[in-house]
């Protein structure tokens, strides 16, 4: 007991040393998105971590993290240079932030990786047509309809400047209200507009941001902020941040927008997925990477760990089949015996592994997992209680259907009760307690690929993996030889009939 | 040696034996006859302890039969019924040998082949199984097993019943001597009264339970106790005389 409450108060004893933590966030949603993802990657290295979400405008974050009553935060550095630094003289460029931050106790951890400006942004599918990638390309198509924001086309660093910048000659501008401006792009009534490069609405229309080769609109690169002591505070929460250092793209922040803003998904979860996807990615990159090294990851490599997957996986379902379905006949032929001497108790029997074999599998894998965990234990006892009902039923029903005067010959003989179910009843039986341990076979072989959704490997790895992925390629690498399978064990329980079921049985029934 | 006192069962309200006294006579043979449900077979699986009686009991040297106490009994009693009993998933062999195997009594071979000329089976006949085998042979092979322990008694409920009439008529005469070549005590049920008087020492003509008249054919055609005996010998010979006219 003492033991249990030491492992139990250890760890937290352990976090309660490490330095809490606060991370604050501007009350927008990409603001709140990018708190959650610094203050998850945070709480993996191992730190205790307060999210302050959605804290207000940046004159009341940057305060904060100044006072030094949040310690992390995501700010943009076009607007450091133009809102919090713009008192500063007029020369000031990004290569100047770290020394202006320094004095304030803030350095910058990471870059992001992306930048939420001003952008000009187009169908996908016109821009595709006309081969329009950058600003100068649409300067060449001065015929397009252009329609900004009234803010973005009369102010001088929105459409006035940009028109000088790349000496565009359209004539067809039109000032509109920025929330009509993506439903007046899908009626073709405009061809072009402004917007911010990570709008969720990106994704939801199709669009495609023209690249700015002139660099007119300013830099507002997304980039962590940090107390300047974290580092020595917190050193794994700190190198675990310089970590997401060109982790995000625009497209990984217009969808992560889109989620939160179109799919109304709490940024939390957003955010969770964005880095757990990540993790894969870096993990699959590191696997790739080292085939790369191992010698080309070519077609032939390719193949070859297709097939050793392949083997893996058929080993691992097989031991999921077989262990359950060995455990399940020893414990079901002496259940099925039991239930057909004692009818009352048989009842029972039967209807009990009945029950059992009416919970969905799934919800068994689940209901499992609070007891044994993930893995492929709750799967091989999923599978064992799954087996029961047709062994038992089946031993039940072929110790039934033996013809009485053979049971009364046996007993005419003197021989005893277990010589008589071991010598007469159980080989008379056999054909048909075999054909259920067969249906019990088949049977586990489907219900096992259901062991892909907690990890207990076995085709359904292959299987989940392409419904997750969406890839049928991937679904079909596991379905098929699952199915296989199945048709395999079928035909080696027919061939165990030869020796199973004694000869005289399969011979043609006397006339 | 066996004999049934006041041996009384019921099946719901059917009386299947209705306070049976009888007592074989040891070495001779005695035929069970009477209508379907009269009690015949009963009686006959009664005194191998397969029916538990209501009232009464089998005594078979000087002790009471009981299904539990029956065991060490039922193997110095030979047990054969109409269609063999066979079981169908072991050799003919291994049907004949299986209780001796069992019991480790003595090494049968030399006992099978002995049993295999007695009942005039072909010995090539017993690495068959069952399914192989016609019904005569099922049933001579039946009789082999009933014999193979050397029991003092022999029991045979209809054992020719299922048999085509040649065949039968084949098997009647060489199981007549067996009988007499192994001179037990043999209690055989037949609804047939040409074959229970082609066997019988003695006749037991039973009715509803009860033993109606007991004795000699002679006995049961010149005397009958009743005219239900005198009713069923008339049938049973007009029977055979259409037969044999026919």
């Amino acid at each position: 007991m003492k033991w249990l409450l030491l492992c139990l108060l250890f760890p937290t004893a352990l976090l309660a040393q490490e330095p809490e933590l606060v991370v604050g966030s501007k009350a927008f949603n990409e603001g709140v998105i990018l708190g959650e993802i610094v203050t998850q990657t945070m709480r993996e290295s191992g730190a205790r971590v307060e999210h302050k979400s959605g804290m207000g405008g940046t004159g009341v974050v940057w305060s904060a993290l100044k006072n030094g009553e949040i310690d992390v935060y995501v700010e943009y550095t076009g607007t450091l240079l133009g809102e919090i630094y713009a008192s500063e003289q007029d020369d000031i460029g990004p290569r100047d932030l770290p020394d202006l931050l320094k004095r304030d106790g803030v350095q910058i951890v990471a870059r992001l990786g992306f930048q939420n400006t001003y952008a000009i942004g187009m169908k996908r599918s016109l821009a595709a047509e006309l081969g329009i990638h950058t600003l100068r390309d649409l300067a060449k198509f001065p015929e397009l309809k252009l329609g900004f924001s009234n803010e973005f086309k009369e102010r001088a660093d929105g459409w006035p400047g940009l028109k000088e910048a790349y000496a565009m000659e359209h004539r067809d501008v039109a000032g509109l209200d920025h929330s009509l401006a993506y439903a007046a792009l899908e009626d073709r009534k405009i061809d072009v507009t402004d917007l911010y490069s990570t709008d969720a609405e990106i994704e939801q229309y199709d669009l495609v941001i023209l690249t700015d080769d002139n660099q007119f609109f300013p830099e507002y690169e997304a980039v962590i902020l940090a107390r300047i002591d974290l580092n020595e505070r917190a050193p794994d929460a700190f190198s675990a941040l310089s970590e997401l250092e060109g982790a995000i793209s625009e497209q990984d922040m217009v969808t992560m927008n889109a989620g939160v803003k179109l799919d109304k998904r709490m940024e939390a979860d957003v955010a969770q997925e964005f880095l757990k996807l990540r993790r894969e990615a870096v993990a699959a990159g590191q696997k790739a990477r080292a085939m790369e090294r191992q010698g080309r990851a070519s077609l032939d490599q390719h193949s070859k760990q297709m097939l050793s997957d392949m083997a893996r996986m058929t080993g691992e379902h097989l031991v999921l089949v077989f262990l359950s379905l060995f455990a399940a006949t020893f414990v079901a032929i002496p259940l099925g015996v039991m239930a057909q001497r004692r009818r009352r108790f048989g009842q029972w029997i039967l209807g009990g592994a009945g029950v059992l074999q009416t919970i969905p599998s799934i919800a068994m894998l689940v209901l499992l997992i609070p007891f044994v965990g993930i893995g492929w234990g709750p799967a091989v006892i999923a599978l064992f209680l799954y087996s029961l009902l047709p062994i038992i039923r089946n031993t039940h029903a072929g110790l039934n259907n033996i013809d009485p005067m053979l049971i009364e010959s046996a007993d005419a003989l003197g021989l005893p009760r277990g010589a008589r179910m071991r010598l007469i009843e159980l080989p008379l039986a056999a054909r048909t307690i075999l054909a259920g341990i067969k249906t019990a076979a088949v049977i586990n072989v489907g219900t096992a690929t259901l062991g892909g959704f907690i990890g207990a490997g076995g085709y359904g790895e292959a299987i989940f993996a392409g419904i997750r992925r969406q890839d049928d390629l991937q679904i079909l690498s596991g379905a098929v030889p699952a199915a296989l399978m199945a048709l395999a064990l079928q035909g080696l329980f027919e061939l165990a009939e030869r020796f199973v079921v004694p000869r005289g049985l399969r011979l043609s029934a006397p006339a | 040696m066996l004999e049934a006192r006041g041996a009384t069962k019921r099946y719901g309200d059917v009386v299947a034996l209705d306070g049976v006294n009888l007592k074989p006579a040891p070495g001779r043979t005695t035929v069970l006859i009477g209508p379907s449900g009269c009690g015949k077979s009963t009686l006959l699986r009664a005194f191998i302890g397969l029916v538990r009686l209501d009232d009464g009991g089998i005594h078979f040297d000087g002790e009471v039969l009981t299904p539990e106490t029956a065991r060490p009994v039922r193997r110095r009693v030979g047990y054969v019924i109409q269609s063999g009993g066979l079981f169908p998933h072991l050799t003919a062999r291994r049907n004949v040998t299986l209780a001796a195997d069992y019991f480790h009594s003595f090494s049968p071979g030399p006992r099978v082949d002995e049993l295999c000329a007695l009942v005039r089976l072909d010995a090539s006949m017993l690495d068959r199984y069952p399914a192989e085998l016609s019904g005569g042979q099922r049933q001579r092979v039946g009789l082999m097993r009933a014999l193979m322990l050397d029991p003092e008694v022999l029991l045979l409920d209809e054992p020719l019943g299922a048999l085509d009439p040649l065949v039968r008529s084949e098997l009647q005469t060489d199981l007549r001597d067996i009988f007499r070549q192994v001179g037990k005590t043999v209690v055989m049920v037949t609804h047939d009264l040409a074959e229970a008087a082609h066997f019988a020492d003695h006749l037991v003509l039973m009715r509803d339970g009860k033993i109606e008249q007991q004795g000699r054919l002679k006995e049961l055609t010149d005397q009958p106790a009743s005219d239900f005996v005198r009713e069923f010998v008339t049938a049973q010979r007009k029977l055979h005389s259409t037969e044999a006219a026919g």
